[in-house]
């Protein structure tokens, strides 16, 4: 038996009956445009996906770049405010425009309502109660506060101040930011009756002491020029030093 | 010089598609299977085509795709099939119609063989391709295609022995 020739033969009669359809061409082609139509597909949902991921951090980058400018204090900073409810405090260049939205180390941001969502250039937000967000600086709040109403900023000869007040069940936290050059010491941000206790917030020296009227208050200078003054009256005196720390400039 | 287009690629398989689809149903054992692989093979000509030597016949080109998607393919489905069977399948018993038709019994056997000692077979006996020629078209030494064209043959011999012993041939 000769196996190379009956395996010929077997092949030929295997295959005898098979035949290129018509539209073989036609079918290549168009498996070709669907490959050419998946790849696309796939390589413009990746780049898509590329520039979803690059474009977040620029436009937080961008978005936050205007609102550390507006608070960076120039030469003329403190008189080129414009008298308004909303300004947000000044805030030093050396800090990461992110830095004043996230919460501070340690501290949670507790808003004041549910679903309000702090204004990210610092001014408070109204919510859906109507009531003013807290602004984006002030990182940590105790429960049961809120805003007494919209930050107010007011300038005093050299100086410019915002205060921002919230009341609640848990009592009462006022928090002033003091811009001006004439800021040589946090005692010079408020009076301190009796002996001041000495203390740091964020490692800066600051001073606490409680008042006559049963609250508590501490100040320490953020840098030269900007000072600030918390003050904490009822349950939340006991929460001051925390509210302190969450206030990022 | 000028360069393949689309009309050459339609002329190429009018004209060779039915000896190419032959090839690849020896290639894959099944009709269903041969006209997706040989499609898939022409789609890999077709993106190339432009750039082909309108001087030289594509066909060897076209069929080198051929027997490299074979083999492939078949390596995937083999491992497929032992990722998926949890116990070796069972040995496909000689049917008595089979046994009496030699010619019947070399195609299921050749079926059996490797990818590639299949892919000589077909290469030397059914497209009559020199060795040097099958070496070529599948990328291996002539000493390669020789070894495995005997080991193919002598296996085919000795199952259609084993097969066709019962019924004294």
């Amino acid at each position: 038996m000769d196996l190379e020739s009956e395996l010929r033969e077997a092949m030929a009669e295997h295959t005898a009956e098979a035949s290129a359809p018509a539209s073989l061409a036609a079918a290549v082609r168009h498996r070709h445009r669907r490959r050419v139509a998946r790849i696309r597909t796939t390589v413009g949902i990746a780049a898509v996906a590329v520039v979803a991921i690059a474009a977040v951090p620029s436009y937080r980058s961008m978005n936050a770049g205007p609102v550390s400018s507006s608070r960076t204090p120039t030469s003329t900073g403190a008189a080129a405010v414009p008298p308004g409810p909303e300004k947000p405090p000044a805030s030093g260049p050396a800090r990461p425009p992110h830095s004043t939205d996230g919460p501070g180390a340690g501290s949670s941001r507790q808003p004041t309502a549910p679903g309000t969502t702090p204004g990210r250039n610092g001014g408070p937000l109204p919510t859906a109660g109507g009531r003013p967000a807290p602004p984006a600086w002030v990182t940590y709040l105790p429960s049961g506060l809120s805003a007494a109403g919209p930050c107010r900023t007011e300038r005093s000869g050299r100086e410019t101040s915002t205060t921002c007040r919230w009341r609640g069940a848990s009592g009462s936290v006022e928090v002033r930011v003091v811009r001006g050059m004439g800021l040589d010491g946090p005692e010079s941000l408020a009076t301190f009756p009796g002996v001041p206790k000495p203390t740091t917030v964020r490692g800066r020296r600051a001073v606490m002491s409680d008042r006559p009227d049963s609250g508590r208050q501490v100040a320490w200078l953020d840098r030269p020029g900007v000072g600030v003054l918390v003050v904490a009256g009822g349950a939340a005196r006991d929460r001051l030093l925390q509210i302190a720390e969450g206030v990022r400039l | 010089m000028g360069r393949r287009n689309d009309e050459s690629f339609t002329e190429f398989v009018v004209e060779r598609g039915t000896a190419l689809t032959r090839t690849a149903a020896l290639l894959c054992g099944a009709r269903q299977d041969a006209e997706d692989l040989l499609q898939a093979a022409l789609e890999k000509a077709y993106r190339h085509w432009g750039r082909l030597d309108p001087e030289t016949d594509p066909e060897p080109y076209v069929r080198r795709i051929l027997v490299n998607l074979a083999i492939s393919r078949s390596r995937r489905w083999k491992v497929l099939r032992e990722i998926h069977m949890a116990r070796p399948p069972d040995e496909p018993v000689a049917s008595p119609v089979h046994a009496v038709e030699l010619r019947g019994t070399l195609m299921d056997e050749l079926r059996k063989l490797g990818p590639r000692q299949r892919a000589v077979l077909v290469l030397r006996f059914w497209e009559d391709l020199s060795e040097a020629e099958t070496a070529r078209v599948l990328g291996c030494s002539v000493g390669t295609v020789k070894s495995q064209a005997s080991r193919g043959l002598a296996r085919l011999r000795e199952r259609l022995d084993t097969n066709m012993a019962p019924l004294g041939r």
